[in-house]
């Protein structure tokens, strides 16, 4: 196992320039000149196009464009945002807090509801538990999240004015965007949660452990939910990945100074440093879950055998 | 003298002296006294003459006056709803409506019967029951039977200091660099940060002296001298002279410089020709010559030949004044930590979700009444209205979506004021195609039903325009023919053009703005056979291929940054401007440069209208549309939050009531 | 010679009779299908959704651009069934035609990026390796990739249109089935009775064919369903920013986001867009279910 982990941190570095490459290639094949984006209604003018380009180094060859990126990222400088004249470290940096801490509300807020939903759900299948449960998820997983806040801000936060109705200035103003986030969180997980217990309760070694008359309780425990939760696992660390980013409307609507948004409206300006830089780091992240992820499939299943 | 006589002596005189130096009675400062005479034009506002074009009537034996001239008098938010036959004063959050012809009237939703009902005379003027008028605003009236003078005194609520204002933006800042963009959410912050050489009022364009306290033109009109006043300092502490001021519009023509490609060289110091300016943008000099310090507090600017609103282009909150030291110390971080001597300075900023500007205690013309204002970054409509509903917020512009229900609910606090701004369809008449043919263009101005377009989407906050200038504007042609909505007469155009089943062109838009107008118009043009395309683009894109010329048509506007109608000329329609549609014509520049050389507005006026009527009427290269109408919902203690005609609105002057 | 043809015939009957039985195991699974209830309304919501989509110009009452201001945001009345929009338009026909987009986007990028993560999954967990190496660090740096900003730049990329929509569509989101699908496959290799399939000389292919694949299908079915709603917000937000279709097209997710500014004066206007993805994914979801159920007895072999 630890050497499978050693490997596993390296092939990380490959990773991760794996990541620098594609995403340079990718924003220098979108047709799109950062130099005119930036000059907006004066990207007409040829001479200050030109000036512009030469000004943010993207004249000269993409292999030394690419070079001297990689030779930052190394020496931990990603660069300056072309919009905002600092460095894109420091913007994410300041920006990470309230995405951590709308994350992990989230993702609380997801697995609480979640997991016990899909588990009662399972173990009362047909019941009005499972109905009501099931109905629940649909919706969470059809309802847009604009919708969902606004209906929450209008009642918790104007109605019965327990909360504000946006913005980032203290734990409480984490609650409603945490919830709206992790509702539809949930609904996935439970829904995976689920169909996932029924899977492995209709398993035969679930048979031969009632069979040898173990009770119910351990039944359930030890042998179904190890199984079961692998693919609720490997959905929680996928999902996670959408909610750093997904959470760029839920940002919008509750005025949260967040991650997911920054990287967007960097899409769209064509930033090209934030986007890069926004890019790897998320990619350093998503990286560590996932190895966190297999590492978890291999407790969770001992048969597991990594080669 | 004895020792007790000097003593009481003593007293006395401090007693006296105490009195006078006790802080004057803030109320007193604060009366207004308006008084008229039956039937004269005549009228003095606190001793100061003043003129009326309907002066006070007796009707019935009531007394009568007109009710704007009160109201403005009065410093109260002033409203005629042609509609409902409404007119209304917001006072110190009270809300006075009364109905024409009617005897009943509303004093903040309860309704009050009039002895008579209010009327419109001759003059095109309302004149309402002084006995009532002057009641509901809590002033008294006095009458002298003799002269037939009527007196109302109203005493003008204290001006309460402390509190915070919360506001709002739809977007966040890049950063505090005046020169660094033309958008009004930046224009918004400099105002509050920055002074300038000269300022606009709150509520108009009328120059006020800031930094320079006078001015003087030479013989020939070239060079202005401005003296400076020597009490200004910078929030870090350091002096402000004109040294600073001198490096701010150096700056600007600085190749390296953010005004270089920001548009704030080429839109507005570019047509002002200070002498020098070009060589230092063209990498030829490092100093402007024709901006010279003669001393510490006092700069002269030398132009090439006179420019009429040179002063009012000082006044664009572009141009606040930089601290040498600071910007040259900070370089690229000044971006984010501003220094300026405005009536606030930034104490907080956190990107994306809030600014939060303090008041500068030591500012020159007396520390702003508000402690602060804090403004919230909410993109989402939901959420602004929400925020206000339950108080976060202190005022409120009314989405489009939410605009009738909203202000019907907050009825007593609605503000509008008319936009110095200008919409219009753009015609691109460079590119090959139908468009080139001026019948095709007439027929698409016919074929736009712009009341409807106005009513229904727009929800009534805007005025038909006739041409380019709005109305407020110097040079703004009132008697220009307008435009009908003639389907009947569209079709027959493109008939007659050669285009009966029509054709297709390419129409840019942005997600998010201004939609639902972009949809209404290329609904529009489908009843004569025009496929609008629509090319929904993000920002970036949207103004890089207007810059380039690349789309047909376009809906957009333009708001005045100074009264002057260079302003909606040469940033327009003169050759290297914004927008390759191929409108540009030597002849128009030509007319363009002339006018602005003259310095005399009456002999330019005419210049320009001519102008006007040879771009819209004669050569069809825009279709105006309409001119637009703010509105803003306001916390009733709320007080002095004025919307300016250009968007920006002033913190300065604001105070919240008890 | 006449061995060869004879050995010929045996391959020859036996294939026919695999054949037959897998013939005859389709019908036994729609006969098992049928009895299910809840899989068969799905079933039928989703012929009628394709139907809808199909016949959009000869159900929908009204055009989906016509406009009439003076009509804008009535509430559904029996003259338009699901209300009007601020330009008057009709939601019903509006949501008749956006069943196009809708339904095809839900169709065509979900299946085909679940195929694609189902296969590479498959190969990356049975064989392990440098193929489960090369493989899952691909979907790694699919993963660094916030699946929107992916999309947008692909779209960006090949330039904007319906087609590129579809394309983004398929491409962004395969890493996870991916991963989900290894996952599953890890644990089931580990099984005995691969070991003796294994032992018998069965292919690879058709192990992972015939005992993986179908053991996986629980999950296969439960992200195809949850993807759907994804995938048709992804193209709302893309149509927002102006990547997905072009106004005035009509999309269940163009729809909601119209809807969203209008959502305290016009609920309507988000309310049956919304409604009508929670349908689908309703349908999906029992459709699924009902599958699952009916392949259960083959599962085991």
């Amino acid at each position: 196992m630890r050497n499978y982990v050693i490997r596993r941190l390296l092939l990380l570095i490959l990773v991760l320039w794996g990541v620098t490459l594609v995403t340079f290639v990718l924003m220098h094949v979108v047709p799109g000149d950062p130099a005119k984006v930036l000059l907006g209604k004066l990207s007409g003018n040829e001479a200050l196009v030109t000036k512009l380009q030469h000004q943010l180094g993207l004249d000269k060859p993409l292999v030394v464009q690419y070079f001297e990126f990689v030779k930052g990222v190394l020496r931990g400088n990603l660069g300056n945002s072309y919009k905002f004249k600092a460095s894109v470290m420091s913007l994410i940096l300041e920006r990470m807090p309230a995405t951590i801490k709308l994350t992990f509300g989230a993702l609380i807020i997801g697995l609480l509801v979640g997991l016990s939903s899909g588990i009662i759900s399972a173990v009362r299948r047909y019941s009005i538990w499972d109905t009501f449960s099931m109905i629940f998820a649909f919706i969470g997983v059809s309802m847009p999240v604009f919708w969902l806040a606004m209906l929450l801000q209008l009642l918790f936060a104007v109605k019965l004015g327990w909360f504000h109705v946006s913005g980032f200035e203290g734990l409480r103003d984490l609650v409603l965007p945490s919830v709206t986030l992790g509702l539809i969180y949930s609904a996935s997980i439970a829904r995976m949660t689920r169909s996932s217990i029924l899977e492995v309760i209709r398993m035969d070694y679930v048979r031969t452990a009632r069979a040898k008359g173990a009770p119910e309780r351990i039944v359930i425990f030890r042998h179904v939910f190890r199984n079961a939760l692998i693919p609720v696992v490997t959905l929680i660390g996928m999902q996670f990945g959408g909610l750093l980013t997904g959470a760029a409307l839920t940002e919008t609507v509750f005025q949260i100074p967040g991650v997911g948004k920054l990287l967007i409206n960097s899409t769209l300006d064509l930033d090209y440093p934030m986007i890069q830089g926004g890019v790897i780091f998320v990619a350093i992240i998503f990286v560590l879950i996932n190895l966190f992820v297999d590492i978890l499939y291999a407790y969770l299943d001992p048969t597991i055998r990594y080669d | 003298m004895e020792a007790k006589r000097v003593i009481s002596l003593v007293l006395t005189i401090a007693l006296v002296l105490g009195i006078w130096a006790a802080p004057v009675n803030v109320a007193a400062d604060q009366d207004a006294i308006i008084s008229m005479t039956i039937g004269s034009t005549k009228a003095y506002v606190n001793l100061v003459p003043k003129t009326l074009d309907q002066p006070p009537v007796i009707i019935n034996g009531r007394t009568m006056v007109p009710f704007r001239f009160i109201g403005e008098s009065l410093d109260a938010f002033v409203d005629y709803n042609p509609t409902d036959k409404t007119v209304s004063y917001v006072l110190e959050g009270n809300n006075i409506t009364l109905k024409i012809g009617s005897t009943t009237a509303t004093v903040n939703g309860v309704s009050k019967t009039l002895d008579a009902a209010p009327v419109i005379l001759k003059t095109g003027r309302t004149v309402v029951p002084v006995r009532f008028i002057s009641e509901a605003v809590g002033a008294t009236v006095g009458w002298n039977p003799t002269t037939h003078t009527v007196t109302i005194t109203f005493k003008k609520e204290a001006v309460v200091i402390g509190g915070i204002l919360h506001d709002y933006n739809g977007g966040d800042l890049d950063g505090f660099d005046p020169q660094s963009n033309t958008n009004l959410l930046l224009f918004n912050a400099c105002r509050q940060i920055y002074s300038n050489v000269v300022t606009v009022g709150y509520k108009d364009f009328t120059i006020m002296p800031d930094v320079a306290k006078s001015w003087d033109t030479s013989s020939d009109g070239k060079t202005i001298t401005f003296h400076l006043r020597n009490d200004i300092y910078f929030s870090d502490g350091t002096k402000l002279t004109a040294n600073d001021v001198k490096f701010t519009f150096e700056r600007c023509f600085d190749p390296n410089g953010p005004a270089y490609t920001s548009g704030v060289l080429d839109y507005y110091l570019t047509p002002v020709k200070i002498v020098g300016g070009q060589a230092k943008a063209d990498g030829k000099a490092s100093t402007v010559s024709g901006i010279k310090v003669l001393d510490d507090y006092t700069i002269s600017f030398t132009l090439e030949q006179p420019y009429a609103p040179f002063i009012q282009v000082l006044a664009i909150p572009a141009f606040g004044i930089l601290s040498e030291k600071a910007v040259t110390k900070m370089g690229d971080t000044y971006f984010a930590h501003p220094v300026g001597s405005g009536p606030f300075y930034v104490k907080e900023w956190q990107r994306g979700s809030h600014i939060l500007y303090a008041a500068n205690l030591k500012y020159f013309k007396g520390r702003p009444a508000l402690d602060g204002v804090h403004i919230d970054i909410v993109e989402d409509e939901n959420t602004q209205v929400l925020k206000f509903k339950k108080g976060e917020l202190d005022v409120l512009y009314p989405p489009l979506a939410q605009y009738d229900e909203l202000v019907k609910t907050y009825a007593t606090n609605v503000y509008k004021t008319a936009d110095m701004s200008y919409y219009r369809i753009d015609f691109n008449i460079k590119r090959k195609g139908p468009l080139q043919d001026i019948s095709v263009r007439q027929a698409i101005g016919y074929a736009i039903n712009r009341e409807q377009i106005l009513a229904k989407i727009l929800k009534g906050q805007g005025y038909l325009a006739k041409g380019i200038f709005p109305p407020g504007l110097p040079a703004y042609n009132a008697s220009l023919p307008g435009f009908s909505y003639d389907l009947a007469k569209a079709k027959q155009l493109m008939k007659d053009a050669g285009y009966p089943n029509g054709f297709s062109l390419e129409m840019v838009m942005r997600s998010g703005r201004m939609e639902d107008e972009h949809l209404a118009l290329q609904e529009a043009l489908k009843q004569i056979g025009i496929t609008v395309n629509l090319k929904k683009l993000d920002s970036a894109t949207y103004w890089q291929l207007l810059g380039a010329g690349e789309t047909d048509i376009a809906y957009r506007n333009w708001w005045a940054d100074f009264a002057d109608p260079d302003n909606f000329m040469a940033p327009l329609f003169h050759t290297g401007t914004d927008s390759n549609m191929g409108w540009a014509k030597p002849e128009y520049d030509a007319i363009i440069e002339k006018a602005a050389k003259m310095t005399r507005i009456s002999e330019r006026i005419p210049l320009y209208q001519d102008l006007e009527r040879k771009l819209i009427y004669q050569d069809v290269v825009q279709f105006p549309l309409w001119n637009t109408i703010t509105t803003v919902i306001s916390n009733p203690k709320v007080r002095n939050y004025y919307l300016h005609p250009s968007g920006v609105v002033a913190y300065y002057p604001v105070y919240l009531a008890h | 010679m006449a061995t060869v043809q004879g050995k010929d015939k045996e391959l020859l009957a036996a294939e026919s009779e695999v054949e037959a039985r897998q013939t005859s195991m389709i019908a036994d699974i729609w006969h098992r299908l049928k009895k299910h209830r809840l899989a068969m309304a799905g079933l039928v919501i989703i012929i009628v959704l394709i139907l809808t989509a199909v016949f959009a110009s000869v159900i929908a009452p009204y055009s989906y651009r016509d406009q009439n201001l003076d009509n804008a945001l009535l509430s559904p009345s029996r003259d338009h069934l699901f209300g009007t929009d601020q330009f008057g338009r009709d939601l019903f026909s509006r949501i008749i035609y956006g069943s196009r987009i809708s339904i095809a986007v839900a169709f065509l990028p979900v299946i085909v990026s679940v195929g694609i993560g189902v296969l590479l999954g498959a190969i990356s967990g049975y064989f392990g390796g440098w193929r489960d190496l090369l493989i899952m660090r691909l979907a790694d740096i699919m993963f660094a990739f916030p699946s929107l900003l992916f999309a947008i730049a692909i779209i960006f990329a090949i330039g904007r249109g319906i087609l590129s929509l579809f394309i983004a569509l398929a491409l962004v989101d395969w890493a996870g089935d991916a991963r989900l699908i290894r996952g599953q496959v890890l644990s089931i290799r580990s099984k005995e009775y691969i070991e003796a399939a294994r032992a018998i000389g069965m292919s690879d292919r058709r192990i992972i064919m015939r005992h993986i694949l179908p053991n996986c299908l629980a999950p296969i079915i439960v992200t195809v369903s949850m993807s759907i709603p994804g995938v048709i917000l992804t193209e709302a937000a893309l149509s927002f920013i102006g990547l997905g279709v072009q106004p005035p097209t009509p999309s269940w997710g163009a729809i909601l986001n119209d809807g969203q500014r209008f959502i305290g004066n016009a609920p309507w206007m988000a309310f049956f867009p919304g409604a009508a993805i929670f349908l689908t994914v309703l349908a999906y979801n029992f459709l699924g279910d009902g599958l699952r159920d009916a392949m259960d007895p083959f599962l085991k072999n």
